[in-house]
């Protein structure tokens, strides 16, 4: 057993942070769903007011170049 | 065994017989990440305890998905041999740490691995213990203690030696005329086509 992050999406679904990938300065996350591993998506650390949020991708051009890199 | 590896970088080929539509996979999840109907502070992160295999198929599906939509022609035989190197790893790793049987647990992180749903089963079943008898591994030895399934180390080449030619024989039955791997639909328990 090992320690695992977990978060809950908007979805009210909880994730796993199964990879943290740093690009460009900007911190992404991959998650998974906990109760179906295939279920997964994408999200980035962004700083507003010293405070760490948890945000959406931009673009399809983005999600891939991070896909991609998780894979590297 | 390399003990060493870096699990963070495997294998492609496992998840390919877990997921039954990578394209649907990939959409689903470009949708769920450009997602922005809320920010959610980084500190609502909890740390929890959790299976390692968990992770590691996740991870490994994540990774399915990305190479086959960069790359629709995959070479299956690269992916056979990753699937091996992936599972034995798995294998190095928990035997490295210290345990001596597999609990259910692990078993089923290793099954899940092939995309079988009913892994302890899989384990447990008449094939695999005709697989072991037409080996001539005879010192297995299978135990049931309330439930808590183990076998001693033995059974853990045994174990090792099934899930590669499973994967194997899986792969090779994924195969088009050209040599290319084509996705299989195993939703059917895991069992082949």
């Amino acid at each position: 057993m090992i320690d695992i992050e977990t978060i809950i999406l908007e979805d009210n679904n909880e994730y796993i942070i199964t990879k943290r990938i740093n690009d460009n300065n900007t911190e992404y996350l991959l998650l998974n769903n906990s109760s179906d591993p295939s279920v997964f998506c994408i999200r980035k650390i962004v700083v507003e007011n010293k405070e760490n949020y948890i945000e959406g991708l931009d673009s399809k051009e983005e999600f891939d170049r991070i896909l991609n890199k998780i894979q590297e | 065994m390399d003990t060493n590896t870096d699990y963070s970088s495997f294998d492609e080929s496992i998840s390919f017989i877990n997921n039954k539509n990578y394209q649907e996979k990939y959409n689903e999840a470009l949708n769920r990440s450009i997602q922005r109907k809320k920010r959610i502070r980084e500190r609502e992160i909890k740390i929890q305890k959790r299976n390692k295999a968990l992770r590691s198929s996740a991870l490994a599906t994540v990774i399915a998905i990305s190479v086959v939509v960069g790359t629709p022609k995959v070479n299956h035989q690269i992916l056979v041999n990753k699937a091996i190197d992936y599972q034995k790893q798995q294998i190095a790793m928990m035997m490295s740490e210290g345990n001596q049987n597999y609990t259910e647990e692990q078993m089923l992180g290793l099954m899940d691995m092939l995309g079988d749903e009913k892994g302890i089963e899989m384990a447990t079943n008449q094939n695999w213990q005709d697989y072991c008898r037409d080996n001539g591994y005879t010192e297995v030895t299978y135990v049931s203690d309330g439930g808590n399934y183990s076998t001693r180390e033995p059974s853990i080449r045994v174990l090792r030696n099934y899930l590669e030619e499973e994967a194997i024989k899986r792969m090779k039955e994924n195969t088009d005329e050209n040599g290319d791997f084509v996705f299989p639909n195993l939703h059917d328990g895991g069992k082949q086509r």
